[in-house]
């Protein structure tokens, strides 16, 4: 069970249920309002400074009948019409603070419409018009979609990105439409995380590994379970999405165009949770590059690093090209943005996408330098008569591939002869191709880049560096005779998560 | 192309392997419709059905909604 903070907390929403005491959040001058601090599902209530619904080019109309503001009870259409008017308003602001310019996408003007309650569904979908959230019956009571800062924020988000690259609404490409939803589910993320107790509380309950399940990375509990009781494949064990996921980078026209929440699919929605996870993940490093004591960093520090990423997710899209391969356009003008934003931040960056495979590891390679190298090495090695009459044991990779500047990387190869001859399977009656030695070699060498099991201590600028802060190295690297070695460490269980 | 009626600019066409796989994934999830009489899509849909591209069988689709 999660660790709690003291704080009163609810199950599904019941009717007419007052909160006996709710927690103040921010000052209040003008009187303030009642909302829950990220989902109704076990939600913790809170008191908020009441919203501004038109501030600024990103203003709201909600079509409802009108609420005059005070603190009303969970349950009733005014507590939902004020909750969401105060997570709108805080989502809105967060973005507008990183680009003041935006405005709505132009055929909208500067409110967009705001439905609450458009109709019997599990549902909530912008349309370019508006942001329109329904409601169904569930057990325990009835579920509406805004309701639910986690859905409203993920709304939101979309007329966001449609605002900041409207170009990508109409683009026939599944990564394009995936990152779509994928940004939705960040902006509910980072909009949560402007809540100083949802700050606190989520450090709390991860031990400031904000990329663990939390409720940070649980994304609209309430709505899944309402799903779930319907369709039991569709959502995540726990909630809808959850951004703490070990999903990787498939190519989606390789994938499925649908299929249950457990698997990876081409559906935007699914796939979404590839860009998402890695996103969550970067969080989470950047956290601890630069909290004072990694081992507790404040919310404080969180803050700081959510509206940093923010930023660095604004000039990654920026940047991106819409094409296929959207999520590493995004990705690569990310971590060129964290670079500049803070130098502690590429790497982090880097070991996020490379994990999820987001990234290659791999790039251009200089050739040359690597046929010089691996020549030296053999030189020294075994003395001049075998340079050029044997095949090497050693293989010298071009380690500007992992970051490591203009030098060799010397790896020994799987290049001894075979004594049988068998290889896997692709299918049960379909042998793989046996890979040479080369790519064999390559592609071991990139896994162990991919999964951070490199120490790159002592042979790496700090800012070209791609592994993780914290995880277990089987691998170093070892500088010798103006080349790097790689050296085995240890082997490890495969049980340690990071 | 076989223009049913008048193609908006802004519509997906699939007359690439990529489109083809993406409007593919929208059909197959049932997120493709015909509107109503008064212009409407069905609750499911994200996309409207505006034409029918003949080379690949399918649907051409204009994006109505994101969820």
């Amino acid at each position: 069970m999660p660790q709690q903070l003291n704080t009163k907390t609810s199950k599904r929403t019941p009717s007419h249920r007052r909160i006996p005491e709710s927690i103040h959040e921010g000052v209040m001058h003008d009187g303030g309002v009642n909302a829950w601090m990220d989902d109704p599902e076990n939600g913790t209530p809170i008191q908020r400074p009441a919203p501004a619904l038109e501030n600024g080019n990103l203003s709201y109309q909600i079509q409802d009948d009108e609420v005059p503001l005070g603190f009303y009870a969970v349950g009733t259409a005014s507590f939902r019409y004020w909750n969401a008017a105060e997570a709108l308003r805080r989502g809105a602001d967060f973005w507008q603070a990183r680009i003041p310019q935006l405005a709505w996408f132009e055929g909208i003007g500067p409110k967009l419409p705001i439905f609450l309650d458009d109709g019997f569904d599990f549902n909530a979908f912008y349309d370019r018009t508006a942001l329109k959230f329904f409601h169904g019956n569930a057990t325990g009571g009835t579920v509406f979609s805004g309701e639910s800062p986690d859905v409203l924020c993920h709304e939101m988000g979309h007329a966001i990105l449609d605002a900041i690259r409207p170009d990508l609404w109409d683009i026939a490409a599944q990564e394009v439409a995936a990152f779509h939803e994928s940004f939705g589910d960040m902006s509910a993320i980072l909009s949560a995380l402007q809540l100083p107790l949802m700050r606190a509380a989520v450090i709390s309950e991860t031990g400031g590994h904000v990329n663990r399940s939390s409720r940070l990375s649980r994304l609209a509990e309430q709505l899944g379970q309402a799903i779930r009781e319907s369709y039991p494949n569709d959502v995540d064990p726990d909630c809808l999405r959850n951004a703490s996921n070990r999903f990787m980078y498939v190519p989606p026209l390789k994938l499925p165009s649908s299929g249950p929440a457990s698997i990876l699919t081409a559906e935007p929605h699914s796939f979404s949770r590839v860009f998402t996870g890695a996103f969550l993940d970067a969080l989470a490093g950047m956290l601890l590059a630069i909290a004072r004591d990694p081992g507790a960093p404040t919310e404080d520090e969180l803050l700081q690093v959510s509206n940093q990423i923010g930023d660095i997710l604004i000039a990654g899209i920026h940047n991106a090209a819409a094409t296929s391969d959207f999520y590493s356009q995004v990705a690569a003008g990310m971590v060129q943005a964290a670079g500049q934003t803070d130098s502690a931040f590429a790497r982090p960056l880097k070991a996020a996408f490379v994990k999820r495979g987001i990234l290659s590891v791999s790039s251009a390679t200089s050739v040359q330098t690597l046929v010089d190298a691996a020549k030296i090495l053999s030189h020294r090695m075994t003395g001049a008569a075998t340079l050029v009459s044997h095949a090497p044991s050693h293989l010298a990779l071009d380690a500007k591939h992992y970051g490591l500047g203009d030098q060799a990387l010397i790896v020994e190869a799987p290049s001894q002869p075979r004594k049988f001859s068998v290889s896997a399977a692709v299918t049960d009656v379909v042998p793989s191709q046996v890979p040479s030695s080369d790519v064999a070699a390559q592609g071991f060498v990139d896994q162990l880049f991919k999964q951070g099991r490199v120490d790159l201590s002592g042979v790496a600028d700090e800012a070209e560096r791609i592994d993780p802060l914290s995880s277990l190295k089987t691998h170093r690297l070892v500088k010798d005779n103006g080349a790097l070695q790689l050296k085995r460490v240890l082997c490890d269980c495969g049980l340690k998560h990071d | 192309m076989n223009e049913q009626r008048r193609i908006p600019g802004n519509s997906i066409v699939p007359d690439t392997v990529e489109s083809q796989a993406y409007v593919r994934g929208i059909v197959e999830r049932g997120e493709a419709a015909l509107p109503d009489k008064d212009g409407n899509l069905p609750h499911s849909a994200t996309h409207e059905i505006v034409g029918h591209h003949d080379a690949s069988g399918l649907p051409i689709l204009v994006r109505r909604k994101m969820f």
